[in-house]
């Protein structure tokens, strides 16, 4: 589903992100992406979700190389991804179900669509009671299960968490994990940028260690 | 679903309207006083025109003949056949004295002073409407023929009136660009804040992937309705000061006034200009979000 090959990302003068990735990752597969921060890990689901392109190499997402998707193809190539992103990118003045509601709705979903799906993901999500409160009155844990239903909600093909547990209590943290394995158990890629090894060592399955933006080990976590 | 996207468009943009209350207002405004402004030069041009045209259409070629003349037929013959020419009547001396009298009425004790008829006798032409233009040619020709004296017409003050009519189109079309590229910049400014202040929801539409038609939409729809509004009330305002003026003046000189309004195709055209502005105004504004 996803593939790497022999990735390099530079910035500006010779601040190298990435530098020689080859990774692959097949469908339904869940997989933590392990690093300190600055590790290249952003970066590396950036490219998946084609908001960055490789200086170097290839990126491969569900067969299609992101480097040649035309401008015009890139709104519907984002649809097959879902991205739970590092700062959320909740709508604050936006309630729990509008800020769901809302992705489904500007790709052209009709409306009484997208409210039924919504309602339905939320509830999914445990946050069926809170529907109606916006952002700010929501705990992080809950703000976090809010993002994840944004993510999922136009069933992806692949869902990539940004340090979904930072800021989060280990409890809360697992059940947020348990929310994206059911997804990976539903079918889809599930990749996870976390610094969090409590919760890699707790899950266990296949992670990838980046280091100053080199893989320093891809195996599983036993 | 084109329809659930227009319907979204409108909502997006009416919602978007009453968040930028007072910008949108303010953009309205100022297009609407722009485009009044360019209207009430239009209308002055016209009515300027038109009153050009009827003095034309009034204004015959007076040809004084000679004293020493003899064979009028011949002359009066000569210009019949021109094509230009419509009718052509002869007035003598003495018509003309009768004539100068009748329109001095009672003043015209000094005339009767003088001795003999000092009025020359002359053909008065008048012309095809097809050949107005021309009519200074068809002036030096016939002031090159024999027995004639003088040859009048009304072309100077007309030449000098289409001039002004010109003059005023001209600093209309001035004012236009100068007043339109304002009202441009207001809408372009008003969708830039308001894009800039939707800069997270269009941020996380790009990055669940509506497409760019999509995300520009409502405020395309916005520009237009802006402009659209600009325009309705322009149009309005210069109906009201029309008929204000014409029945304001009409008191003042006493007679009621033949001002015309715009007609409908350029009344149209203010309207038009309004939403042509507010849609150039957000798609700049756009182009501008998509570059970046």
């Amino acid at each position: 589903m996803i593939r790497f090959y022999n990735v390099y990302k530079t910035y500006g003068r010779g601040v190298h992100a990435l530098i020689g990735i080859n990774v692959q990752i097949d469908k339904g597969e869940l997989v933590f992406l392990v690093g300190p921060s600055g590790a290249g890990k952003t970066t590396f689901l950036k490219m998946v979700y084609r908001e960055e392109l490789p200086t170097q190499g290839q990126v491969l997402v569900n067969r299609l190389s992101i480097a040649k998707l035309k401008a015009s193809e890139i709104p519907y190539f984002r649809r097959k991804i879902g991205v739970v992103f590092q700062d959320l990118k909740l709508l604050s003045h936006k309630t729990a179900f509008e800020n769901v509601s809302f992705a489904q709705e500007v790709i052209g979903i009709p409306r009484t669509e997208a409210k039924s799906k919504t309602a339905e993901i939320l509830r999914l999500v445990g946050l069926g009671g809170k529907m109606n409160l916006r952002p700010d009155q929501l705990s992080k844990g809950e703000m976090q299960r809010v993002a994840i239903a944004r993510a999922v909600v136009n069933d992806p093909l692949v869902l990539l968490a940004d340090e979904p547990t930072g800021n989060i209590d280990l409890e809360t943290s697992l059940e947020i994990m348990e929310l994206l394995r059911g997804s990976s158990s539903r079918g889809t890629t599930v990749v996870v940028a976390t610094h969090n090894r409590e919760i890699i060592s707790r899950f266990k399955g296949r992670a990838i260690h980046l280091v100053d933006g080199r893989v320093s080990d891809d195996g599983e976590v036993s | 679903m084109i329809l659930g996207n227009t319907l979204y468009f409108l909502r997006e943009a009416s919602s978007s309207f009453r968040r930028n209350k007072l910008m949108t207002g303010a953009a309205v405004v100022a297009m609407a006083l722009s485009l009044v402004l360019i209207g009430i030069f239009l209308l002055a041009a016209l009515n300027l025109n038109l009153f050009v045209d009827r003095i034309r259409q009034r204004v015959d070629i007076v040809v004084f003949l000679k004293d020493d003349l003899v064979d009028i037929t011949a002359l009066r013959g000569a210009l019949e056949a021109r094509k230009e020419v419509e009718s052509v009547t002869y007035l003598s001396k003495e018509e003309a004295l009768a004539e100068f009298k009748k329109q001095l009425g009672p003043k015209r004790s000094w005339v009767d002073a003088v001795d003999g008829n000092p009025l020359p006798a002359s053909l008065e032409l008048r012309l095809n409407h097809d050949h107005l233009n021309s009519i200074r040619q068809l002036s030096s020709w016939i002031e090159s023929l024999d027995g004639v004296e003088e040859v009048n017409y009304g072309q100077r003050e007309t030449e000098l009136l289409s001039l002004v009519v010109k003059l005023i189109l001209i600093f209309d079309l001035g004012l236009g660009l100068l007043l339109g590229a304002s009202s441009f910049f207001m809408v372009f400014n008003t969708m830039r804040l308001a894009i800039y202040s939707q800069r997270e929801e269009i941020e996380i539409m790009r990055l669940v992937g509506a497409t760019d038609s999509f995300i520009s939409g409502p405020y395309i729809i916005g520009g237009i309705a802006q402009g659209f509004m600009g325009g309705a009330i322009a149009l309005l305002v210069l109906v009201a000061l029309y008929n204000l003026s014409v029945v304001a003046m009409g008191r003042l000189l006493g007679v009621p006034l033949a001002i015309a309004f715009l007609p409908f195709n350029l009344s149209l055209a203010v309207a038009v200009a309004g939403i042509l502005l507010g849609l150039g105004g957000s798609l700049a504004s756009i182009r501008r979000f998509r570059a970046s």
